[in-house]
């Protein structure tokens, strides 16, 4: 068989294929007396068989056209001398032939198909083998870009993440990420694929990119470009199974990451929260005539807030804060604060009035506070047992309320801002006689600012008012009572803020002893006093 | 919380509005130290439309006006309504900060 080569790589496989067939077709004709047999397309001989003949005097061709997926042939004849018969017998071989390559071309798509879904299922099987021990999210896109060109053979292959935005390409920043993010757009919108010719878009040599489906959105975009014969049906198919598998482990993975996430915030939180707990004083301290209850209720993120004091004979210096911010930065905070705090007040206790200890501490801290963009509110109060008299000082701390019997319950307000906002405590000394009944209560904005369904705050009017109605009751009463109010207020809404809370009630005189009869060594908290 | 910045003489002016808290702060924060510089070192913060604030976005506050002074300009804050403003007076905040009634006042401060 000798074949004319048309390029026609198709018809070639569907003539190999059946040349023991088409040869017996020959040989029969040649029996006839033929020189020659053979298929024309479009008037040129594809394939022929011949034998030496000394004469050739006319060509039979098929009327009947043999179509096949790639044009149209005939059969033809050559011999010497033609006899009637040959020409209906020629139709009937045309007929024939059509028949095999029909067959033989269903045949060979049939194999095609399976031979690509084999390939199919090879690439898939290597994807999830080396996808099987990655669990990152950026560590899946990175393996899906280098596994998309190689399976697709691209020169390059890009992977974007559409929430939190993140875009992988291999070659690493081998097209700009702004033409990368436009076709993303492209096929987000669309929610189906895109399709680029060589030539179509600057910068690549066709393009193909699929939508990647998670939870029935598209949550990211594969892509493969640069390959010089483009992209077919069966590269789509491949891709989209490809993006099916990816869809498929990201979610898995960003589910995983949102746990360990999760899980971190947790952790911190505990830190945070231990953190906070640790400074805390951990019993309440006595005090000759004065009846005093803290306590802290903590928001699951911690929130800043502080308490502490130094009781000494001599005094009762006690101070109660709040940092600006949050977990684990708040907290570290809190206890640098309090370090400066409790170092100011403690080594020149005798001296050091609040208004002292406030400034003196704002000059200790402010460049660090200053650093990390944050302040704190403190009220220092001072209390001198042996004239039952109050000193405080107050940088922005509120709510700060009094309590006096046969007086309504009124605010107390700061004279000047948070230690860290100013390079100078711009905090003075006020003095307040405490008198049997009294009640001052130092809290801090957490319960103020409690929100109700209707986002309605507590607010400092409600608050005094439960001041003034619950005066009479012991100190941790009315702590229990303050913060009761407000949590049934909120309704079981998560808490946003830390609560503190230090309620100090004035004893009837009789209950005050003296000094040296009450201070206990166990009432001397923090103070190395030997 | 919606934050426009537009300009005004070579005084940036910014308009908020909404709940200004913990979750918004760190927007602000990072706000500031992008454009915040020996360049532009004057800011007018509008908070008519701001109806919480907290304390994390106080310091974020806090934090803008010491940037401002740094590089020799200075932050305003205009137009506080009732809850703004009793924050910002609670915690004398407003000891600290150049608070004006009207964005007018607070252009014309800057400016000078």
């Amino acid at each position: 068989m000798h074949f004319q080569s048309k390029g026609g790589t198709l018809l070639e496989r569907l003539l190999i294929a059946r040349r023991v067939e088409l040869s017996r077709l020959a040989e029969y004709w040649h029996t006839l007396g033929a020189s020659a047999f053979g298929i024309l397309e479009a008037d040129e001989v594809v394939a022929e068989w011949a034998w030496p003949a000394p004469v050739v005097t006319e060509r039979l061709v098929s009327r009947y056209t043999i179509s096949y997926p790639g044009g149209a042939l005939r059969l033809f004849v050559s011999s010497s001398s033609s006899s009637p018969e040959h020409q209906p017998r020629l139709e009937t071989d045309a007929v024939l032939v059509r028949e095999l390559l029909r067959l033989e071309y269903e045949l060979s798509v049939m194999t095609d198909e399976l031979v690509q879904k084999q390939d199919q299922m090879l690439a898939l099987y290597d994807l999830t083998r080396a996808l099987r021990s990655e669990v990152g999210v950026e560590g899946i896109m990175q393996i899906i870009v280098q596994e998309a060109s190689r399976i697709l053979q691209s020169g390059g292959s890009f992977c974007r993440l559409v929430s939190p935005d993140h875009l992988v390409q291999h070659p690493a920043g081998r097209l700009p990420a702004a033409h990368v993010r436009a076709w993303c757009e492209q096929v987000m919108t669309q929610r189906s694929r895109l399709l680029l010719e060589a030539g179509a878009a600057p910068d690549v040599e066709g393009l193909l990119s699929v939508p990647v489906w998670m939870e029935g959105e598209v949550r990211a975009i594969l892509g493969v470009f640069d390959r010089a014969d483009g992209f077919k049906s069966p590269d789509i198919r491949l891709l989209q199974a490809i993006a099916e598998l990816v869809g498929s482990k990201l979610e898995h993975a960003m589910m995983y990451e949102r746990t360990l996430a999760q899980e971190r915030i947790n952790t911190e939180m505990t830190l945070a929260r231990q953190l906070q707990g640790l400074l805390l004083p951990d019993k309440q301290p006595s005090v000759p005539g004065l009846d005093i209850f803290a306590a802290m209720y903590p928001a699951f993120q911690v929130g800043g807030d502080f308490y502490d004091w130094l009781n000494t004979p001599d005094s009762f210096t006690f101070m109660v804060g709040d940092v600006a911010g949050k977990g684990v930065a708040a907290a570290m905070m809190m206890a640098m604060i309090r370090s400066a705090l409790r170092s100011v007040a403690r080594f020149g206790f005798a001296l050091m009035t609040p208004e002292d200890i406030l400034e003196q501490t704002c000059e200790d801290v402010y460049d660090d506070f200053t650093r990390v963009s944050t302040f704190t509110t403190v009220f220092v109060g001072q209390y001198d047992p042996r004239h039952g008299r109050l000193v405080y000082a107050n940088a922005g701390q509120s709510p700060i309320m009094f309590g006096r019997p046969g007086e309504p319950a009124r605010l107390l307000e700061a004279d000047a801002p948070a230690l860290g906002v100013l390079p100078n405590s711009l905090s003075r000394n006020a003095s307040l006689p405490m008198q049997p009944g009294d009640v001052l209560v130092v809290a801090t904005d957490g319960l103020p600012e409690a929100e109700n369904a209707a986002e309605e705050r507590f607010g400092y009017d409600r608050l005094l008012a439960l001041v003034e109605q619950h005066r009479h009751l012991p100190a941790a009463d009315i702590a229990a009572q303050l913060y009761a109010a407000v949590s049934a207020f909120e309704d079981n809404r998560r808490q946003h803020d830390d609560r503190t809370l230090l309620v100090i009630k004035c004893l009837p005189h009789r209950r005050a002893a003296t000094v040296t009869e009450a201070a206990e060594p166990d009432d001397v908290e923090g103070m190395l006093l030997d | 919380m919606n934050m426009v910045v537009t300009q005004s003489d070579g005084i940036a002016l910014m308009l908020l509005e909404g709940r200004f808290d913990a979750y918004e702060a760190p927007r602000m924060s990072a706000w500031l130290d992008e454009n915040i510089h020996a360049e532009q070192c004057r800011l007018v913060i509008n908070v008519r439309m701001v109806t919480f604030i907290d304390s994390t976005a106080l310091a974020s506050l806090v934090k803008g006006m010491k940037r401002c002074r740094e590089h020799g300009g200075n932050l305003a804050i205009c137009e506080l309504d009732k809850p703004v403003r009793i924050i910002f007076e609670l915690t004398r905040l407003d000891k600290a900060f150049l608070i004006v009634d009207t964005q007018e006042e607070a252009l014309h401060a800057l400016s000078k």
